[in-house]
Formats: structure tokens, sequence, C-alpha cells
């Protein structure tokens, strides 16, 4: 340590002040090191490949500008991006919208309250490849439960994995069965609101819905926001059932973005094509975060600022 | 949970009778546990029973269905309890240091370096995936359990600095003062005070982690070809292929059984640390 020291105070910098200025980037810098030599440097390599032609075998070759000019004429790349813009539009609201309702009736005291949250969370707690076979076998449009279901209250069989219009519904319907740990997020949201909010509201004669509006939503509005930004960024990296249950398909109705990617990278050995692939969804997701914070961010009810 | 129970009943955000929001509750639970019954159910079928009985009840229940899936995963789940842990260390010590450091200590950037850190959150893990994959490839990494347990340690922290620093913020500034007075450095003020008094945060994020490290699927797929050091999910979903054959003759027992099987560790996490991680997450206050 001495020898730290002597070496620090020789830059001037033995102060006090000085030492935990220094001490900060110490401790920081494991972490720092780590992120930049396995994931900073990896995705700015992804940069460079942008500008190359690689099938891993051969050497890299420059070729430009080709693979993103060949994105806009890419049919595939289009579709990739409908499907998964399509999926989030739906599945994210529909999932913040659900969670919060279920975080508000799993919030109320009443017997056994700690039970049901425990057994509304195991859905999420299922693998998602188990999840994935279990879904595929519900969706089966001969021996499914779902189409089992239909049949017993007279409807029509639906041809959930099979035809393109029904396959993203039915993914989304999946989606819905693994929103355990959005609805925690919501309910420890809920359980940090003080009593003191409803009791006042109260006293000025506040009904349930007025509690709702004017209490719990605008205080609870920072992990709403926090739900929704994460929602947005993992649902634009759904890969999962995608991959397992539909293989993209029927007639690519569910080739989300980073199927198609890894199908470019892994299965047709692009590289330098599924690397601008990744930049181009990169650039969404943080044009995607920018809009959020300017537009909604706006409307947060922060309580004491930092 | 039971403190809940001793604060004042009159709150009520929803005014209706206490039977109506049981009923209201049940019906949801069930709704959200038919995957869950359903896949014990199948677990428990012979080939027949599975081939015509798939929804309902069959007995008498095959037992060793859980016998032959165990045989089958055993390892996959023991190397990934194994990656996943030592993974998860080293993501609580970053995540406790750093969180440390972006709450209590004052040095120059610190705020841009912490944006900087949580804007890392947006960046989309298939973007460093195919150079990682190299890089791993060149440094022979390939095929080892460093390819899995470094990715966790590497990025597990990003998220983990933002919580814990919420977390910490959290803890009054007279305890780290008065230690200060006593001549604490920086290094025992975050293991003597801030470790043991973050510990919901960091079983927060522990069953955030793990969960996660559990599903982990596409990346140990294509670095990991030595089944002998497969993960879970990997090997699900090779079983999941490997048995269609099965499936199709009517067997999948064993199958839904090994899922059931993988899915355990995850409950018993979960049912551990359950009240702490919602504990974590309520003092933590998340906000972006």
């Amino acid at each position: 340590m001495s020898a730290i020291n002597q070496r620090l105070s020789s830059w001037g910098l033995n102060s006090p002040a000085a030492r935990r200025n220094i001490t900060g980037y110490i401790f920081i810098s494991p972490f720092i090191l780590g992120v930049l030599i396995w994931f900073l440097v990896p995705a700015a390599t992804a940069g460079w490949l942008t500008f190359q032609k690689w099938n891993l075998i051969t050497a890299p070759r420059f070729v430009g500008l080709d693979n993103i000019e060949n994105l806009f004429e890419d049919e595939l790349f289009l579709q990739s991006l409908k499907v998964t813009t399509m999926y989030t539009l739906v599945a994210v609201p529909l999932g913040l919208v659900l969670s919060f309702f279920i975080a508000l009736l799993l919030n109320t005291k009443i017997r056994g309250i700690s039970i049901y949250r425990t057994v509304y969370y195991l859905p999420s707690i299922v693998p998602a490849v188990a999840s994935a076979v279990l879904w595929a076998f519900i969706l089966n449009s001969e021996f499914g439960l779902l189409n089992a279901g239909l049949r017993a209250v007279g409807l029509p069989k639906i041809l959930w994995l099979q035809e393109p219009e029904w396959a993203l519904p039915a993914l989304i319907l999946m989606s819905l069965w693994g929103l355990g740990a959005t609805m925690v997020i919501y309910l420890a949201g809920l359980q940090g609101i003080p009593d003191v909010y409803y009791e006042a509201a109260e006293i000025d004669g506040a009904g349930a819905g007025n509690k709702l509006i004017h209490v719990t939503i605008p205080l609870l509005s920072p992990v709403i926001f926090f739900n929704l930004v994460m929602g947005i960024i993992a649902s634009f990296q759904i890969f999962t059932a995608g991959y397992l249950i539909t293989s993209g398909g029927p007639q690519n109705a569910t080739l989300f973005y980073v199927l198609y990617l890894y199908r470019a990278g892994f299965l047709h050995l692009k590289m330098g094509y599924a690397a601008a692939l990744a930049w181009v969804l990169f650039i969404i997701i943080m044009g995607l975060t920018v809009l959020i914070f300017k537009y909604v961010g706006s409307m947060i009810y922060y309580e004491d600022t930092r | 949970m039971t403190t809940e129970l001793q604060r004042s009943p009159t709150r009520r955000p929803l005014q209706m009778s206490q039977l109506g929001l049981h009923l209201m509750i049940a019906f949801l639970l069930l709704l959200s546990l038919v995957p869950t019954v359903i896949m014990i159910n199948l677990s428990f079928k012979n080939g027949l029973q599975y081939r015509w009985e798939r929804w309902t009840l069959s007995l008498p229940l095959r037992g060793s269905n859980y016998l032959s899936a165990w045989d089958v995963i055993d390892a996959y789940m023991i190397n990934t309890v194994l990656v996943a842990v030592v993974g998860l260390a080293g993501v609580l010590i970053l995540s406790l240091i750093g969180g440390y450091v972006f709450a209590r200590m004052r040095f120059p950037l610190r705020e841009p370096l912490y944006y900087a850190i949580i804007a890392l959150l947006m960046v989309p893990w298939v973007l460093s995936f195919i150079p990682a994959y190299m890089l791993y490839n060149n440094l022979g990494l390939l095929n080892t359990r460093w390819a899995l347990i470094i990715p966790n340690v590497a990025g597990g922290p990003i998220f983990g600095i933002f919580l814990m620093r919420a977390f910490i913020t959290g803890i009054p500034e007279e305890l780290y003062e008065s230690a200060r007075c006593d001549g604490a450095g920086a290094w025992s003020l975050i293991w003597r005070i801030t470790f043991p008094l973050s510990l919901p945060g960091l079983a927060t994020l522990s069953v955030l982690n793990f969960v996660a490290e559990w599903n982990s699927f596409l990346w140990p797929l294509v670095t990991i070809s030595d089944m002998s050091k497969q993960v879970i999910s990997v090997g699900l979903f090779r079983l999941s292929r490997t048995t269609n054959d099965l499936v199709d003759f009517g067997s999948g027992g064993p199958l839904f059984a090994g899922y059931v099987l993988a899915s355990i560790p995850l409950v018993i996490l979960f049912i551990v640390l359950g009240k702490f991680y919602v504990e974590g997450l309520v003092e933590s206050g998340i906000k972006m």
C-alpha cells in the first residue's frame, strides 16, 4: 500500500479528497473492465463487421455499405421488423395493464395472500423451454386444450399455430402467463405507498376509483414507467417462443427480429449481415427509449427528486 | 407478509366484498395455474394414458417417470446450478461494490458514468453475440464453463448496480458517518455496514439473476457442444427433440417429468427468498 501512496503523492493525489476519488474509480474498475472486454469491445466489433462480408471460414472482406443497402431490399428483414413491432405493440401494453390489475388484487389484505402471490408467480418460474413445449401442446389444433375448450362452448376450432393470422396472437396469449416478475415489481411499488395517502384521500371522501386515479397511479408512475421501458427492450429481443414453438412460421408470421438475425448469422453464415441487423436493432431500441423518456418520462411523478 | 396483516385494515384499494375479492383472485390464480397443472398431470402418465387421456387425470400415477427423467437431466441440472451459483457470486460482489460506489462515494464524472452504465441496459445482447462468440473461440473458451460464467459476471452487474444503488441510497447516512468517525475505510464501510443491510436487495438480485441464468438458452446452445457440460435449457430442448418420435408414439410422460424437475430449484429459490425478494424491491423503490 505504501508504494501506492508514494506514487499517488508524486501525482499530487494524496489529499484525502483525491484519495476518495481514486478509490471510487478503483472499486468500479473490475466491473468497467469486464464490461469493456466482454461486452463493449464485441459490440464495437459488430459495428466493424457491419461493413464486412464474412462467413466465419474465409477472411472477412470489406464490402462498404452493401449489408445496409441489402437490408432495405430484404423482405424478411421488413417482415421480422413488422412481426416484432406488432408483438411489442400488443403484448407490452396488455401485459402492463394485466399485471398491474393483478398486483392491485394481490395487494389487498386478505388471509392467505402471500400464498396467492407465490402461486401466481409459479408459471413465470417454469423454464422457458418447458413452457414452450407445454404451450405447443395447449395450442395444438388437433388435441390441444384451447380448442377442446372452444369446442365445449360450441365454437369452431382455430388452427392457432398453422394460420398466419392466429400464430402471433397465440404467442401473445402465451406471454400473458409469464407476467410474474412484472407483477411483483408493481406489488413492491404498491407496498411502498404509505397508508397516510389513502387515509387522507378517504377523509376527503375519495372512493376506490378516485384513490386509484389520484393516489395509486401517480405514485406508482415511476414503477409503471420502469416496467414499460424494460418491457419494450425485452420484447424487441424476444427469441425463444418463436424459435421453439413456431420456428418463425407459418409463412414467417412469427419471424421475430432476433430469430431472423440468428438465422442470418448461424444458419446462413452471413456474419456481416447479422451484425448489421444487430446494430439496426440497437438503434431502434435506443431511439424508442429516448422517445419514451422524452414524451412519457415528463408525465412521471417523482416524489423526491434526487 | 405477516407485517401487513398487522397494519391498519382500513385501507382497501378496491371496495369489494371480501368474498368477491377472494373469488376474483381465485379465478385468476386458477387460470394462471392451468399450464403448470397440465405439466404436472402429464408427467405422471404412461404411454397409453398419455395418448388417450391427455387432459384428464389418470390413475395410477406413474411416479417412475421421474426416475427416468432424472437419469437424463441430472448432469444438466448440476451443471446449471454450478455455473449459475459461481456467476451469481461474481454478480453480487460487483453489484454491491458498484451500487455502493454510485450511491455513497463522490468522485468526478460519477453521474455521467452511472448513466452510461444504465444506458447499457438498452444494448441488446445480440449486438455483442457474434463477435463475443469469436472472442471466446479465439481464447479457447468455447466448450468450457467459463463461456457460461463470464458473460453473466460481466453483464449481470449492469442491472445489479442499478438495483443496488437504489437500495443503498436508502440506508441512513448516520450509520456511515458514525462508522467513519470510528476510522472505517471504504472497504469496511462496504462489508461491515452496506453488505448486512443490503441482504434484501441482494436477494432480489439473486432471484432475478438465477432465473435468467436458468433460462439462458441461445448462448449455451452455440457455445457448448459437449453435452456433458451443457445446461438445463438446452438439455430439455435436446430431450424434447430426441423424444419427438416417442411423443408421437405416446410416451411423453418422462419428458414432462423432466420439466417439473427442472422447475423445482427455482420454486425452492422463490419460496426461500420470496419474502426478501419483494422486500428488496420495495426498499429499492425502483425508479428510472
